[in-house]
């Protein structure tokens, strides 16, 4: 049975599932700088391993209906599978040793901000209609750093640009751009409201 | 706008004196805190944009591995029929081409073996009853015979036992080999004329088929059995006798009669002539002797 491929490997060269092919070139850079700045001690072999198996891992999850729903990226999904394999094959090996973890809270800040008032809902609209205008270089670069937690070094390399410092630049701008239509628009809903 | 702090803050960068001096700062500033709560709610709807598009892949890997199920199935059935139609298609062929010749081999050969076995079966029903006969007929000629002979014989006549009980259906040799004889014909002393008028040969037996014409008005004629002397001067003395059909150990000749003789000799090649063919009538003397028979196999 296909759930029984015991590498991805033989999955991506059967060319079973072309979603999943995507994502794996996709996902890896990201997984594999990710797992080396948190899992030193793991050789590069070791990383693209857990990675079949991490991808192998959400293919059969979606396959048998364990995964029904995300509530985080594909890549950072596929990177907590990583971790948990990297945990126990350094605990396996190395049982002496505690495997510390760095768990970091990304943006954490973003999620505070909320009230129910009537005016953070017109910010929640109006937020979400400018995002869905982002498209383009910014789209992929603010998905990449956002969505995905992808380190600047590694989107930099991705998306083709010099180094880490022009992508945190041009990151700055999308964001600036995306904040100048959203004021704008929350301006206009403002004036409206105090002509009505 | 102070973008870069505000992506500091939010990223949670900041040491604990940061963030409470900007949580302060953006107290006492409405537009730095408005600013904030967009710049928040930006990425809040770049992440719930972009899970929308995650569990949208996620939806194509699921039915995508349905399909792969579906086709993995659909292979297996495939190449199950398509084994089953080429396995179909190439049995009748085989079937015409190997095995029905392969089936009509074996039953020819088993055919073959039936015929054996009944023209054995026909050998031996003669050969027994007339094998019983020359045993009482003349003990001298059997003890002139070779232990092997008798060896042979009893075996054939146990096997013909045998046949007998399991087959009973007689199979006569369809085609017994002709043989041309030139006329010879004696008269002996008493009238009575002998003329060799037939002859033929099967399964290792040469019959001879004489006429008698009995002239003799005084007297029965009793025939002991005939011996011929074949073309290498070997003697053979008939294994059986029949007077018109009928098996006879001797037989008897009554006036003015007008009988056929069937005699059967056992000899396993077709001779190209009979140096003699000897006839005795046990109250006369002297032999009738027929000399001189050419043998040749009749093409016709």
């Amino acid at each position: 049975m296909i759930i029984s491929f015991k590498k991805l490997r033989h999955l991506r060269q059967s060319a079973l599932n072309k979603e999943i092919s995507q994502i794996y070139d996709e996902a890896k850079p990201s997984f594999i700088n990710l797992m080396q700045k948190h899992f030193g001690r793991l050789t590069y072999q070791d990383i693209e391993e857990l990675y079949d198996d991490a991808v192998l891992a959400l293919y059969e999850n979606a396959n048998n209906g364990t995964l029904k729903e995300l509530t985080c990226s594909i890549t950072t999904y596929l990177y907590q599978i990583g971790r948990n394999k990297a945990i126990d094959k350094l605990r396996h090996e190395h049982p002496e040793k505690m495997v510390d973890i760095e768990i970091h809270d990304f943006y954490p800040f973003v999620d505070t901000c909320w009230n129910d008032d009537y005016k953070n809902e017109i910010r929640y609209l109006i937020a979400d209609k400018v995002v869905r205008l982002i498209s383009g270089s910014c789209k992929k670069l603010l998905d990449l750093f956002f969505l995905q937690e992808t380190p600047m070094k590694v989107i930099a390399s991705q998306l083709g640009y010099a180094s880490a410092d022009v992508v945190k630049d041009k990151k700055s701008r999308c964001l600036r751009k995306a904040h100048a239509i959203a004021n704008e628009n929350l301006k206009k809903l403002d004036e409206q409201r105090s002509i009505t | 706008m102070k973008l870069d702090i505000i992506d500091k803050y939010l990223a949670g960068e900041m040491t604990t004196e940061e963030r409470l001096a900007f949580e302060q700062e953006m107290e006492r500033d409405p537009k730095l805190k408005e600013d904030v709560h967009i710049i928040a709610y930006i990425i809040h709807g770049i992440r719930q944009v972009g899970l929308e598009e995650e569990n949208k892949r996620l939806q194509r890997i699921i039915a995508s591995s349905a399909s792969d199920k579906r086709r993995y199935v659909a292979t297996i059935a495939a190449i199950f029929i398509a084994g089953f139609i080429i396995a179909a298609t190439i049995s009748v062929p085989v079937y015409h081409v190997v095995v029905k010749p392969l089936i009509e081999k074996i039953n020819d050969h088993g055919n073959q073996e039936n015929n054996e076995l009944s023209r054995q079966n026909t050998d031996s029903v003669f050969t027994k009853q007339e094998v019983d006969s020359t045993t009482v007929i003349n003990e001298e000629v059997q003890q002139e015979e070779t232990a092997d002979t008798d060896e042979k014989e009893k075996t054939k006549e146990d096997k013909t036992k045998e046949q007998q009980d399991k087959d009973s259906i007689f199979v006569p040799n369809p085609n017994p080999s002709k043989i041309h004889i030139n006329p010879i014909s004696k008269i002996d002393e008493n009238g009575t004329k002998y003329e060799l008028i037939n002859a033929y040969y099967e399964n290792g037996k040469l019959t001879l088929i004489l006429q008698i014409v009995n002239n003799n008005n005084d007297r029965d004629l009793v025939f002991d059995i005939p011996t011929i002397l074949d073309d290498k001067g070997n003697q053979h003395t008939a294994i059986s006798m029949k007077l018109d059909g009928q098996n006879k150990k001797t037989f008897s000749l009554n006036r003015t009669q007008v009988l056929e003789m069937i005699l059967s000799f056992k000899i396993d090649y077709i001779p190209n002539s009979l140096q003699e063919l000897r006839i005795k009538e046990i109250n006369s003397w002297p032999i009738i002797s027929m000399r001189n028979i050419h043998l040749s196999v009749n093409e016709n």
